[in-house]
């Protein structure tokens, strides 16, 4: 993946994938590693998922389209 | 001990990421000349529409199980319908135009199924399709259901507003166009906004819409569309499942051919059995769902709309949701809710 295209994205995980080739990970992974690898590969659903007190973002303006976040 | 689903959970959020935002922000870019409305501007408060209650239709199994369309005609609502794009051909073959439908894959060429697809006969098979009951009529005969769908969505376009993701595929971009839909643009919220390096903050530059958050699956989508941009009081949820029934073989579950891979003979071990004690029975997610489960409660209990789910099955309960029949609902929504 592009570096531009990593956004801010981090998730509750000790370890981040690392950016090795494949043949590289099966040999040299621990298995909680080639786990973490696999599901990374083959899991997810269809689109970015990230929980924000604010349901809408509209830039930086206040309130527009507003959402019903209480 | 953890069981091997719930083990991946925490993997899900990359995952998604990785696997969505490259296309996502390629179909961005390419989207960019047609984005001339945006989900602003269906604020109530601009449109006059009346939202006091507004149905949010998603395509789990107990869609077509209990068939809502049937009462939805018979008792009238009396709000938008909102819909997954999933679920809009089984309105419109039952006889109920959504007002809105939703649309946020980045996939090219499973998506546009959902409205018909003009090109599917020169496409070989899908076994995405063919393994999984989506929709029974999709199933059954795909080709033939394929054209009653284009003739469907062509005829009934013209009212139906796309709700549809900067991320959506020029090829559902193109259909909805086609159809005589009016397009309204969101983007994803991809990422902490308020952060360095934001992606949401580059695609809100790039495209100047609205972003709103996923739930990372289509269906939770129509529910923040409903609450946070419809502004609907009550919302009501049908379709809903987030599971799968106790008599749904795992064989034919979204994910199964990857858990397959991953876990081998013990495959079985990566499903998550829920209880629903609304239903008495034990329905069950693969990890995906699960993880869709627990941000759309996550994300309910953020709004102030009341909440009812009359799905009448699935894994969508809790404090939040009043998990209720589809008729009394409607008989009560008629004599007025809160």
């Amino acid at each position: 993946m592009p570096e531009y295209l990593k956004g801010n994205y981090s998730v509750d995980s000790k370890s981040q994938p690392k950016n090795k080739k494949k043949d590289e990970d099966k040999t040299d992974s621990t298995p909680q590693q080639e786990f973490e690898r696999r599901a990374l590969a083959k899991l997810g659903g269809s689109i970015a998922f990230i929980a924000k007190p604010s349901l809408v973002w509209n830039g930086d303006d206040d309130g527009e389209p507003g959402d019903t976040a209480s | 001990m953890e069981n091997l689903g719930t083990q991946l959970l925490k993997y899900l959020p990359q995952a998604t990421f990785d696997r969505s935002a490259e296309s996502a922000l390629a179909n961005a870019r390419e989207n960019l000349p047609y984005i001339k409305h945006t989900v602003a501007e269906l604020d109530p408060k601009k449109t006059g529409q009346n939202t006091d209650l507004a149905m949010v239709m998603a395509s789990g199994p107990s869609l077509h199980r209990k068939n809502p369309a049937e009462l939805v005609v018979k008792h009238g609502l009396g709000g938008p319908l909102v819909v997954a794009e999933s679920a809009m051909g089984y309105c419109l073959r039952n006889g109920l135009v959504p007002d809105y439908v939703v649309t946020v894959d980045p996939d090219h060429d499973r998506i546009v199924r959902w409205f018909g697809d003009p090109e599917l006969e020169q496409k070989e098979e899908d076994e995405y399709f063919l393994r999984q009951e989506l929709d029974p009529a999709m199933q059954k005969n795909g080709l033939s259901w394929n054209r009653t769908l284009i003739d469907l969505v062509n005829e009934h376009g013209p009212k139906i507003k796309a709700i549809i993701c900067t991320s959506a595929s020029s090829s559902v971009r193109t259909r909805c166009i086609d159809s005589g839909m009016e397009l309204y643009w969101w983007n994803p919220m991809f990422d902490d906004y308020e952060l360095p390096n934001s992606l949401s903050r580059q695609i809100y530059e790039l495209t100047k819409a609205p972003c709103m958050v996923t739930g990372g699956n289509v269906g939770t989508s129509a529910f923040v569309f409903t609450a946070a941009i419809l502004k609907a009081k009550n919302v009501v949820l049908t379709g809903m499942d987030l599971g799968y029934p106790p008599d749904h073989p795992i064989t034919e579950t979204q994910y199964y051919p990857e858990l397959l891979d991953m876990f081998d003979d013990r495959v079985a071990e990566a499903f998550i059995p829920i209880y629903n004690p609304h239903l008495h029975e034990t329905w069950y997610a693969d990890p995906t769902y699960y993880w869709f489960r627990e941000g759309f409660l996550e994300l309910a209990s953020m709004t102030s709309c009341n909440l009812y789910n009359c799905s009448e099955g699935g894994t969508l309960f809790g404090p939040r949701v009043n998990f209720m029949k589809l008729e009394p609902f409607l008989k009560k929504a008629r004599r007025g809710l809160p």
